[in-house]
């Protein structure tokens, strides 16, 4: 059977893409020393995904030349030439409506998926381990199997108790040798011959540490078969606060507290939840309560200076500046001050001058804001910021102060899942004086939509619409792009990114504002941190750019380049020093280029001080 | 008890006992032929079994109460034909019937009009290897390339079997074990209660219901099989209709399951949507936009996409040096798809619109 329309629709782009992706899946699978099917397979797919392309392309070309060719002859009966129209629509179209397809079975997914009991507490495993060695064996045995066995495990009906026992020393031995994919096939084929193995359940779990969603699940069963035994509640406690479900994790740390009262890997794991969850204030309470009695606990201590500097109101100087093609300059001074921090809530103020300069004109520009920084649970962060920017008298234009802030809410499920990311903010341009004499400001909504589609595979759609006002008119700039990003380890992260922004006209307020701006790139993101917190984190991206000036088709394709680098190096406790360089050679896609050909570089190093 | 089913114990408990007298000296596999007015057909199929590289432990032909001399002309053969007490109603209910007298660790189901390649067995165990496969199957092409239809249907298989569903096998997620020809590890199908006539797509239903249980499903484009492709447009409808029919119904009966299959969850989204949107778009959009807007341009929508059909198909046919055949097929393959659509549209509006869903098996050919 043959579902569907072969070809046509969305199937056809879908594997396209399907097919385009195989190479990027191979080389992770490769990389993480996975079981792939080889690279014949993905070239052979890979060479008939790219001679679609090729002839599709061959296609539409010689559909506009015969279209051209037939207004010249028939000039009356033809209808305009649609020239690169139709299969940039029809491109277009099956692209947004394949994005939309997806997603939907994404949020349908996730809609769809039962929640764990969120109250489940010592009684009820109880009762769920009466169950799980009766009635409901059912149930329980597809969700072993499903879930773990069916990926490592030998056939189960050639399983018995004999077999079990023999896998489970051989799994235990590979476990002690740190034989780890080896015990995990091992203990999976305990499991398929004796699903109620509990020591197979929980080593098993230990050895999915990196898999939290199959993790969980093994250490919720092994709860469930084992409803006395702390540990089980410890493991699955960590595991869920790891993945930012901090009030289950608690829970679960309660529970095992209950059966093991000063056990300290409950309470230091708990204390450890509370201050992922930004409870410091609770966290250095539990973490003093220990010491009290433990005086000696030097992990603790520093755990519990650690949550003191996060709590600790903090001062951060800042000094930064920019330099661009056209022989702007900016440089900035300024810092934030944030309040002491007990709960998810922290609130601050933030206040730069910046003075602004082409060598001939200079303008200053003060900036006062308040922000507030909450974390209402682990998936979700918000962040907010109200204030004003005043703009110094420069030309004819008198001193104005433009009211400015932000609103930003990003929600990430916290098994690994979807991720969405929306901003809303209004600020002025002072990339130069004559934007900032001029008064552009940007008024900006935006989102970010994060679908994972394969293991590490995960597509993003950014769309985003500023309205540009300045005292000579007021401009729309909108902005679509496409993101591919693969996770070839937890720290490293390739993409391939289609970005289209186009401006509803011209300007004369000192942008650049074409008509169309394609950019193609390849990125790559890097962030490394070592067991002293020094972070390193790389964002680079490289690929082509074209642009269509207002009215105009759509010039040659040129490179385009960007580079964000950030190194934050820990001086001292509650002392970090953090160095952001910014880098661009593709200026129109922001609004202060000024031409298709503009460069720009900007740095800010900043130190954050707890106090006291 | 039919004398079929008497003879086929006896041979069994023989077995038991006395191996070297095993029906047929093969590999662990036994081979379920579902046959109902098969008397033509079925021939091809059981020699094409007997002449496999590896031959099968058994070969049951369930002759499901034809009128034809079906179980005669297979038992000539010497294969085991087992006949139910009355018509099962469908393939799932004769497969079921067939799989009772099962007794290796493997099972082919193969259609009654399908013949495999010589190597087509032996090409399939392989993927056996793997202890978390439950299923596997093979390339399917049609055995006749004469009519319109056939022709279609050629292209179709030619484009789907090495482009489509060997990138769903990259994924680990072939769409469909196809029902003419597959392998399957026979305690697992037993767990499945076999066959379920639940949909008229018993194929689909079964390898969706093995991906939600936690098997893994494989496609082996180098197992070959050949099926009857029906040659005239009222086969054709008939086995359009049916097959639209079952994917809805599956559909229907699967989604909330399948949404926890990544990558099918997608492959059959996306097959719905353009079974349903893109049918629209095709059939009705198309013609009135241009009509609506006079851009007769707006109808080169029916064949923009010809690149992406031709690509694979001249790959897939380059391999098996059918160049000519398949260049000249090509056009069917558009006219097909025309009809597709509109059986898909009906089956969507039958199923799930007017909430009338097809019951009754009907045979394609």
């Amino acid at each position: 059977m043959a579902a569907g329309l072969p070809g046509t629709g969305i199937g056809g782009m879908f594997y396209l893409i399907s097919a385009l992706a195989t190479p990027l899946r191979e080389g992770y699978l490769r990389l993480r020393g996975r079981k792939s099917r080889g690279w014949r397979l993905v070239v052979a797919l890979t060479a008939i995904a790219g001679s679609i392309l090729a002839g599709l392309w061959a296609t539409s070309w010689l559909l506009g030349l015969a279209l051209s060719a037939s207004r010249r002859l028939l000039p009356a009966a033809t209808t305009p030439h649609p020239g690169n129209l139709l299969p940039a629509v029809a491109l277009l179209i099956s692209v947004g409506t394949l994005a939309g397809v997806l997603l939907g079975v994404e949020v349908l997914r996730l809609w769809v998926r039962r929640r764990p009991h969120p109250e489940a507490t010592i009684d009820e495993y109880k009762s769920r381990r009466a169950v799980a060695a009766g009635e409901r064996r059912s149930r329980i045995l597809p969700f072993v199997l499903g879930a773990v066995v069916a990926a490592y495990a030998r056939p189960a009906a050639a399983q018995g108790a004999t077999h079990a026992t023999s896998h489970l020393g051989r799994a235990d031995s590979a476990y002690t040798a740190g034989d780890a994919r080896a015990a995990a096939q091992e203990y999976a084929a305990v499991l398929a011959a004796d699903p109620w193995n509990s020591h197979a359940t929980y080593r098993l779990a230990q050895l999915h540490r990196h898999d939290p969603r199959l993790a969980l699940r093994l250490f919720r069963r092994y709860v469930a078969l084992e409803p006395s035994d702390p540990w089980g509640y410890m493991a699955a406690a960590e595991v869920l606060a790891r993945t930012g479900r901090y009030g289950e994790a608690l829970r679960y740390y309660d529970d095992a507290l209950r059966l093991a009262p000063g056990e300290r890997d409950a309470v230091v794991g708990r204390a450890r939840t509370l201050a992922r969850a930004r409870r410091t204030g609770a966290a250095i309470v539990v973490y003093e309560r220990w010491l009290a009695s433990h005086p000696t606990d030097a992990e603790v201590k520093r755990e519990l200076a650690a949550a003191q500097v996060a709590a600790a109101p903090a001062i951060t100087p800042l000094v930064g500046g920019s330099h661009d093609s056209d022989g702007n300059t900016t440089l900035r001074l300024g810092g934030a001050a944030e309040l002491a921090a007990p709960g998810p809530v922290r609130v601050g103020v933030r206040a730069t001058r910046e003075q602004v300069g082409d060598g001939v004109t200079h303008v200053g520009l003060d900036e006062l804001a308040l922000r507030a920084a909450a974390r209402p649970s682990g998936a979700l962060q918000i962040e907010a910021e109200g204030g004003a920017t005043r703009v110094d008298a420069v030309g004819g234009a008198g001193v104005t102060i433009t009211p400015t802030g932000q609103l930003r809410a990003r929600w990430r499920d916290p098994m690994g899942g979807p991720a969405v990311d929306l901003r809303a903010r209004r600020n002025v341009i002072d990339a130069s004086p004559l934007l900032a004499t001029n008064r552009v400001v940007r008024t900006e909504i935006g989102a970010i939509i994060e679908v994972p589609v394969a293991s590490g595979l995960k597509l993003r759609g950014i769309g985003r619409t500023a309205a540009l006002s300045s005292a000579f008119d007021v401009n729309h700039r909108t902005t679509f792009a496409g993101v591919a990003a693969l996770a070839v380890t937890p720290s490293v992260e390739v993409s391939g990114q289609v970005h289209e922004i186009r401006y509803s006209r011209p300007s004369s307020a000192g942008y650049f504002a074409p008509r169309l701006i394609q950019i193609a790139q390849v990125a790559s993101y890097i962030e490394l941190e070592t067991a002293r917190s020094f972070v390193l984190a790389f964002d680079l991206g490289a690929g082509v750019q074209r642009v269509a000036q207002q009215g105009a088709a759509l010039g040659p394709w040129r490179r385009a380049l960007r580079l964000y680098s950030l190194v934050a190096v820990p001086l001292a406790p509650g002392r970090e020093l953090r160095f952001e360089l910014d880098g661009d050679d593709s200026g129109v896609a922001t609004e202060s280029a000024t031409t298709a050909q503009w460069r720009y570089v900007s740095m800010q190093l900043s130190l954050r001080v707890a106090l006291p | 008890m039919s004398s079929s089913v008497a003879r086929l114990k006896h041979r069994w408990s023989r077995d038991r006992t006395a191996p070297v007298l095993r029906p047929v000296a093969g590999v662990d596999v036994t081979v379920i032929i579902p046959a109902y007015n098969e008397a033509a057909s079925v021939v091809d199929t059981i020699k094409s079994l007997q002449g496999q590289t590896m031959p099968p432990a058994a070969i049951i032909v369930v002759d499901d109460c034809s009128t034809d001399g079906t179980g005669d002309v297979a038992r000539v053969l010497g294969v085991v034909v087992v006949r139910p007490p009355t018509n099962t109603g469908s393939k799932a209910g004769a497969q079921n019937f067939g799989l009772r007298y099962v007794r290796t660790p493997l099972t082919v189901a193969v259609d009654a009009d399908t013949i495999l390649a010589r190597d087509a067995l032996e090409s399939l165990l392989p993927a056996f290897h793997d202890p978390g496969v439950a299923a596997a199957c093979g390339f399917v092409l049609p055995q006749r390339v004469r009519s319109v239809w056939e022709r279609g249907r050629y292209i179709e298989y030619l484009f789907a079997f090495t482009y489509y569903k060997r990138l769903q096998e990259y994924y680990g997620k072939p769409l469909i074990s196809s029902g003419c020809f597959s392998m399957y590890r026979t305690d697992i199908l037993r767990a499945h209660n076999g066959w379920s006539n639940r949909t008229l797509a018993e194929d689909v239903d079964l390898t969706w219901s093995l991906y939600q249980a936690g098997h893994a499903v494989r496609f082996v484009p180098e197992a070959v099989c050949y099926p009857i492709e029906p040659r005239t447009l009222t086969l054709m409808g008939t086995q359009l209709r049916r097959w639209s029919h079952g994917f809805v119904q599956n559909v229907r009966l699967h989604w909330r399951g399948l949404l926890a299959v990544p990558y099918l969850r997608s492959a059959v989204a996306v097959a719905f949507w353009d079974a349903t949107i893109a049918a629209t778009v095709y059939l009705v959009l198309l013609p009135v936009l241009a009509l609506l807007l006079a851009r007769p341009w707006i109808l080169i929508g029916y064949v923009i996409d010809a690149p992406a059909v031709i690509v694979p198909v001249l790959a897939g046919a380059a391999r098996r040096r059918e160049i000519r055949r398949a260049i000249a097929s090509i056009p069917a393959f558009f006219v097909l798809r025309t009809v597709n659509a509109v059986f898909f549209l009906r089956a969507v509006c039958a199923e799930l619109l007017l909430g009338r869903s097809l019951r009754v098996y009907e045979k394609g050919h």
